[in-house]
């Protein structure tokens, strides 16, 4: 019982961060249509801030106040990768809209520079980061434990859903994005600066990825590859659920979360991420448009 | 025009082909000291190969694979496995009973002998291809949506041979093996080497005019086509996904005898050459080299991996990483056609329009003198 | 209208939904053959989703498309992918160009050849004399047999267009749809386009959607008008723009349609 327990909420806990991993994706990729595969970049950069962030903390500020390091590394995080992602939509994505297969390769070239950028700073062993102590140990029901970093991203996830959601549908930005996204030469005649917008929508999109690179770095090492780690199961889960639908990709990263752990008990970690690979590409087969849809009147989209 | 085009293009590759023919010359007579550096050379026609048929699919017929490294290593692999067993004489590897196998696996035996490795080195990957295609191109899946799947395939195909390391020995590969002709290491066997050497050169130049030569043809015109407009392909009789098929297992192919060379010199395969970085880097090539011209990702393979060869010690192989992540940025927003397309479209487009210039400034002036 | 022409097509009670947004109504038409027949009608009324069903590129949610065959058979186009339908003979022409770029004029014309499709034949095709003698003939027929080796990408809008159709008259279809030949045209190009239909009406049918009202009347034997997805009237260009309902629903849209 209590290992279905356990399996049960490591698999929410992989779908919760595959999601929160991919919440940035369906903005960029499913109402921008750039295919931004420096995203993954874009999460490591949102740990190794984390990770400076906790350096500061430790070497300057009273350890009384040391696990306040999180919540300003989560904001900083943001703002960081709010930033870059603004300067790369400037220098870069602005360029190569309706291009997407460019933006695809070019965003790879920015992947590797800031990869080797990742290298260069920090070299190539992996940074730990030490958790903050209302984040350590875990919550004991029984004979399961559910640790605290785990239930945090949860939580975090679901906290990310409801900002964009609300950003999204019931913030003025978010209308100004979608109208620009839907009909750029109708919102630019209302008024709509389109070039700032493209901006801040592309930043906006990059940030939510370096919040989740906050998150990512308690779980684990940080060092440059963090983000190719990620970066497939991220999009094949966009895709999955059916580009840019909120609600598909939160079906689909609970999809691949919870089969890949399923497998994973029966086989090992690669295994499962093959299979699942495998058994997704094979669903698009049948409903290339994946889980939610919309049906347009364009052949091809 | 466009004929001396093709001529000029076909004597440039036998120009290639031709310095790189003498490389071995050049290692025996002592000009080249580097045993290695013609090995690597050797690496680079593999290389090229894999480039021509990355070219093939995606600079004529339009689709981005990004996970062709997976049919790479599957050529590699195939041909590792028939080397390994001549290096054991038939019997189980060290990794095999490590990973407590009891005897030698039926796939491995089917690597035992020559011919039916290089069946299984072409079959196998065409069979791949030729299931994915099918089943992608019928459904009219394209563009980046093929792109992420094919990214997909090669990370399971990565996590696979990882997991499954009783059979294929996880991240450390298939290592200690000799090449086809017996070690190629080193004055002493420069024999082999030389033999090897020509041996994938020789692909190299068949599988450059062979590729021309579909291109030139009817068929090559519709990969066109179906580049530049595939609704208009279809509406015009042709089916499509029949043709996307046939290029891409035939692409596959290539990327696997590419693969089973270059196990030759390499001496080793491991599963990095599954990865979606080695599978971007090809197309990489393939873009700075001029994508659509088969020419153009047989230089770009060269130029950049011998870049690679020379900035490959110290400090400077950090510095390559910005390189060719920033060469690879501006050659995709300005520089579409790669290095054939400067050199073809973009200066001679630039020296026109100076010229065409120049004549209204001869007006201005004899106006102003008026 | 006479009717000795055979009816080469029959559409029948064709009903096409998107998403809830209703096309085409119960929309039934004969079309003639040998003759020039037009679908106009305001914008959104349907008419491309017509020519979208015919030629395979949207299939309707009731209704068919039935080819009317030389031996009296009947053959369901609604039923067939699009190349199958192609190469049945019948050809359309898109609204917007839509010309291979990167090829050049000629290759653009070996291309639309009838026969050779399939990928084996591609690749061992050689362009025979009587293909090129029909190439150059078809060229000749819009005015275009010196443009052999340009690129195609590289045509302005109007010889776009006049290579488009006669990518369409190689195929030496039995039903050529088009979609809009005179936008973009000054009234040179489109009385030069007309004459182009014209002259080339007997040896097939002609069916075109069209705004440009005194194209219409240069070429056309009949009329149809559709509104929101149904049909309003059939006739002469005459009685089609004289009938009141038609006057009706181009007046209430803002006015003469032919600007």
């Amino acid at each position: 019982m209590s290992t279905i327990i356990t399996t049960m909420f490591n698999g929410l806990s992989l779908s919760s961060i595959i999601l929160l991993a991919s919440i940035g994706l369906i903005i960029t990729f499913g109402l921008m249509k750039v295919i931004n595969m420096a995203h993954g970049e874009f999460l490591m950069i949102g740990a190794y801030v984390t990770y400076l962030v906790q350096l500061f903390f430790q070497n300057f500020l009273p350890a009384a106040v040391f696990d306040l390091y999180y919540p300003v590394a989560l904001v900083v995080s943001f703002a960081v990768t709010f930033l870059l992602g603004c300067v790369l939509e400037k220098l870069v994505i602005s360029h190569l809209y309706g291009r997407e297969v460019d933006s695809l390769l070019a965003t790879w070239g920015i992947s590797l520079i800031l990869m080797q950028l990742a290298r260069t700073l920090f070299g190539t062993q992996g940074v730990n980061v030490q958790a903050p102590g209302f984040l350590t140990g875990g919550l004991s029901i029984g004979s399961v434990t559910f640790s605290y970093n785990r239930i945090f991203i949860i939580c975090l996830v679901i906290a990310s859903l409801i900002i964009v959601s609300a950003v999204l549908n019931k913030s003025s930005f978010g209308k100004q994005m979608r109208a620009v996204i839907d009909n750029r030469p109708i919102a630019q005649s209302m008024g709509i600066n389109s070039r700032r917008i493209d901006c801040l929508t592309f930043g906006f999109g990059s940030a939510l990825a370096g919040l989740a690179g906050c998150s990512l770095a308690l779980l684990g090492s940080i060092d440059s590859h963090l983000g190719q780690n990620y970066i497939v199961q991220c999009f094949i889960t966009v895709v999955l659920g059916g580009v840019g639908n909120l609600a598909g990709v939160v079906i689909g990263s609970l999809i691949v979360g919870f089969s890949t752990i399923w497998v994973q008990f029966y086989t090992s970690s690669n295994i499962a991420n093959a299979i699942v690979m495998v058994i997704i590409i094979a669903f698009l087969q049948v409903k290339p448009e994946g889980i939610f849809s919309r049906k347009s009147r364009a052949l091809d989209d | 025009m466009k004929i001396t085009q093709d001529k000029t293009k076909n004597i440039c590759f036998l120009v290639i082909a031709g310095i790189l023919a003498l490389c071995p010359v050049l290692l025996n007579s002592g000009v080249i000291s580097s045993s290695s550096f013609v090995t690597y050379i050797g690496k680079c026609i593999c290389f090229c190969i894999v480039a021509i048929g990355l070219d093939l699919i995606w600079g004529y017929t339009g689709i981005l694979s990004l996970g062709h490294g997976l049919y790479f290593a599957l050529g590699a692999y195939g041909m590792g496995m028939y080397l390994k067993l001549q290096a054991t004489d038939g019997q189980m590897t060290d990794f095999m009973k490590t990973g407590g196998l009891k005897k030698l696996p039926l796939i491995w035996s089917l690597f035992r002998t020559l011919p039916g490795t290089i069946v299984l080195i072409l079959v196998i990957p065409a069979g791949i291809a030729g299931i994915l295609g099918a089943l992608i191109f019928r459904n009219r899946i394209k563009g980046v949506y093929f792109s992420i799947i094919s990214q997909a395939l090669t990370w399971a195909g990565y996590s696979l041979f990882i997991a499954l390391s009783p059979y294929t020995n996880g991240n450390v590969g298939i290592t200690e093996i000799q090449s086809v002709f017996g070690s190629i290491r080193g004055k002493r066997h420069f024999s082999n080497m030389a033999m090897l050497f020509y041996v994938s050169l020789a692909v190299l130049i068949v599988v450059y005019f062979l590729s021309e030569k579909i291109v030139k043809s009817k068929f090559g015109k519709i990969l066109i086509a179906i580049r530049d407009g595939e609704n208009r392909t279809y509406f015009s009789g042709y089916k499509v996904s029949a043709y996307k098929n046939t290029i891409y297992v035939i692409s596959a192919m290539l990327a696997a005898v590419a693969g089973a060379l270059f196990i030759n010199f390499n001496g080793s395969v491991t599963p990095t050459q599954m990865t979606i970085t080695y599978s971007i880097t090809m197309i990489i090539w393939v873009a700075v080299g001029g994508r659509g011209t088969i020419l153009g990702p047989v230089i770009g393979a060269l130029l950049i991996n011998l870049c690679e060869y020379n900035l490959s010690s110290g400090v400077l192989v950090d510095i390559w990483q910005y390189i060719i992540g920033g060469l690879f940025v501006v050659m995709i927003l300005f520089f579409k056609g790669g290095l054939m397309g400067i050199l073809t479209e973009q200066i001679p487009a630039a020296i026109r329009k100076r010229k065409a210039s120049k004549p209204l400034d001869k007006e201005k002036q004899e106006l102003q003198a008026h | 209208m006479d009717d000795e022409a055979r009816t080469i097509m029959k559409i029948r009670r064709v009903s096409v939904v998107f998403d809830g947004f209703q096309a085409l109504t119960d929309v039934t038409a004969d079309i003639p053959e040998h003759k020039i027949s037009f679908f106009i009608g305001p914008n959104g009324a349907g008419k491309t989703t017509l020519l979208d069903i015919i030629c395979g590129k949207t299939r309707p949610t009731q209704g068919n498309v039935r080819l009317c065959n030389q031996d009296g058979t009947e053959t369901i186009l609604t039923r067939l992918p699009e190349y199958k339908i192609v190469r049945l003979g019948v050809a359309r022409k898109f609204q917007t160009p839509s010309v291979f770029g990167g090829l050049s004029v000629m290759d653009n014309m070996m291309l639309s050849l009838k026969g050779h499709k399939s990928v084996r034949e591609a690749l061992f095709y050689k362009m025979t004399e009587e293909d090129r003698t029909l190439i150059l003939d078809t060229l000749k027929q819009v005015g275009m047999e010196s443009y052999t080796e340009e690129r195609a990408g590289a045509l302005d809008h109007g010889h776009k267009q006049w290579l488009e159709i006669a990518m369409l008259l190689v195929q030496k279809p039995q039903i050529i749809m088009l979609d809009e030949p005179a936008a973009g045209m000054n009234k040179d190009e489109t009385r030069k386009t007309g004459d182009i239909l014209l002259a080339i009406k007997d040896r097939c049918t002609i069916i075109v959607i069209e705004h440009d009202m005194d194209f219409v009347r240069q070429i056309a034997d009949e009329v149809t008008v559709l509104h929101e997805g149904k049909i309003l009237v059939k006739g002469t260009v005459e009685e089609a723009l004289e009938n009141k309902e038609v006057q009706a629903v181009y007046l209430g849209r803002g006015g003469e349609k032919d600007a």
